[in-house]
């Protein structure tokens, strides 16, 4: 078996132990859901709604991503599974990317989850087919899914190569930073205008942002070792 | 060519060292015990062996090659680790399933389906591995250490937490695995009676040393002075077999216990004492050469490196 066959092997196996995991559908569900109509209920214009849909499509993906990857490459760590797998003919980079796909795939879907919602809400409010502007599909269907990727590959790898207690601090970070960002009104203030119009430039920005993510990632890789995985394993 | 090999490993962690010095070969087809003390450093070894820790010093050997990144040589070793190595969520066959695809084994449905009759799980196959025992999540882990017929299998403490009939499944399936297949055994083991049972070779690890390295039979004449067992009929005679048994130049120790009388000899003697006793008339129950156990030959080589002794 090559190793894209190999990486495809370790994704299904981790999408599959994701659904089967009520907890984290649950969480799923509720960022996808709930965010997605908390989002689109505070909006009001269809101006704000393409906004609403920029914000959590990303977000989404990126929130639910890593409450997935907690399960996927955290807990596999804490309960010292990955030793195992250390073990078999896979290489290091392999799980990695495998346990990144498995993570990605529920995680956009979750996200197109929040889309579909906010879609459908909107186009209630609206009275007719609210159908987003062309930057908007463009963003949810290429951008997001490579941003989720990097973000998911970043946070990956942190939770390969700390401990417990530096992961718990950065999952910390994260709730504290993504949780707010939830929230179009924010999001609109930290743009300077609530009713700022997402052009082909905020897109382009969030393309940078994944690919300058997917750098530093693919540098960060370099330290990444079986040792530094084992080390970090939590004693009993 | 030794199947497993340990030159000089020297492993440090954080400043302080975890292993100093370890060296030790395993033939083919041998099962090699790694006893010692929780913290000994064993657990460290076995993670070198297998390539998930770096030597600080020393190299460790697998087919004659440090494991490191080499996907071949991991292909050819089977694991059972600490942990099971097992995903809840996915059923029995799901697991086995799984690893068998990892390690490219050809006529999957075939070997599950064998394997999972063997640890007696076929009837729970599709049960998910979270809702089992510990014994059985053990049984199955065995199951999916030798999935891909591995030509050396890596033990650590294959049977902690067994009930005594899984503990002998462990046993029968370690015997059957070097003595039919010829594969070589590493186990990493608390248990001593387990290790004396089908162990040929064994080391002995404190404090990251290695404290004694032998056969199992090499070791208990080391480390086991030869004693003989009396049981005798009469109490009223107790005292003139003691006196005897302290006049004889081949006896150096004599302890009582009732009826029983335990001679520390210099050498064999069993007969000997017998006979001596027979010559004054003495009613012996039963004579037996007493041999020691390995946990006494375990505790004497730690308490002796720890100066107790």
């Amino acid at each position: 078996m090559n190793s894209i066959n190999m990486v495809w092997l370790v994704a299904q196996k981790e999408i599959k132990s994701v659904l089967r995991n009520k907890g984290l559908l649950l969480t799923g569900s509720y960022v996808g859901g709930m965010f997605g109509v908390l989002n689109v209920l505070l909006s009001g214009s269809t101006l704000a709604i393409n906004n609403t849909l920029f914000s959590t499509a990303l977000l989404a993906g990126v929130f639910v991503g890593y409450s997935f990857s907690r399960f996927v490459f955290l807990r596999e760590k804490q309960e010292k599974i990955i030793e195992t797998m250390l073990c078999t003919p896979l290489s290091l980079k392999s799980i990695w990317l495998g346990k990144v796909l498995g993570v990605t795939v529920p995680a956009y879907f979750f996200s197109l989850l929040a889309v579909s919602l906010v879609t459908m809400i909107s186009s209630i409010m609206v009275h007719s087919l609210f159908l987003p502007s062309a930057v908007i599909l463009i963003h949810i269907v290429v951008v997001v899914p490579v941003f989720t990727t990097a973000a998911i590959s970043l946070m990956g790898f942190f939770q390969f190569v700390l401990g417990m207690r530096e992961n718990k601090i950065i999952g910390y970070l994260i709730v504290l930073v993504l949780v707010p960002f939830m929230y179009p009104s924010i999001f609109g203030l930290i743009l300077g205008d609530v009713n700022v119009v997402i052009s082909w430039f905020e897109v382009g920005i969030c393309s940078i942002f994944a690919v300058l993510i997917l750098a530093l990632t693919t540098y960060l890789s370099r330290y990444l070792s079986k040792e530094k995985i084992v080390t970090t394993i939590p004693s009993d | 060519m030794a199947m497993i090999e340990a030159q000089n490993v020297t492993k440090m962690l954080n400043g302080r060292t975890i292993l100093n010095g370890v060296s030790f070969e395993v033939e083919e087809g041998d099962i090699f015990g790694f006893v010692g003390p929780n913290g000994a450093g064993k657990t460290t070894t076995i993670r070198i062996i297998l390539g998930l820790l770096k030597p600080t010093s020393g190299r460790a050997l697998v087919f004659g090659k440090e494991l490191g990144d080499s996907d071949d040589l991991r292909r050819r070793i089977g694991v059972l680790l600490e942990n099971d190595g097992l995903y809840e969520r996915l059923s029995a066959y799901e697991n086995l399933n799984y690893y068998a695809q990892l390690y490219s084994v050809s006529d999957i449905k075939e070997k599950i389906k064998n394997l999972l009759e063997f640890i007696g799980l076929s009837d729970r196959q599709n049960d998910k591995v979270g809702t089992f025992s510990k014994g059985m999540k053990r049984r199955l882990a065995l199951a999916r250490s030798i999935i891909h017929d591995p030509y050396i299998l890596l033990y650590d403490a294959p049977s902690a937490g067994l009930d005594p009939e899984a503990q002998k499944l462990v046993r029968d399936l370690i015997l059957r695995l070097s003595g039919e297949k010829g594969r070589t055994i590493f186990l990493n083991s608390h248990h001593l009676d387990e290790v004396q049972r089908v162990c040929s070779r064994i080391a002995i690890l404190q404090k990251g040393e290695i404290r004694a390295y032998d056969t199992v039979k090499s070791l208990r004449r080391k480390f086991s002075k030869p004693a003989v067992e009396i049981t005798l009929t009469d109490n009223r005679e107790v005292k003139r077999a003691l006196d005897l048994l302290n006049s004889l130049d081949y006896v150096s120790e004599c302890e009582r216990d009732g009826l029983r009388i335990t001679a520390i000899t210099k050498g064999e003697k069993t007969s000997m004492v017998l006979s001596a006793l027979m010559k004054i008339s003495i009613q012996v129950e039963e004579v037996k050469t007493v041999t020691k156990s390995m946990e006494e030959i375990y505790l004497n080589v730690v308490r002796q490196s720890e100066g107790i002794i």
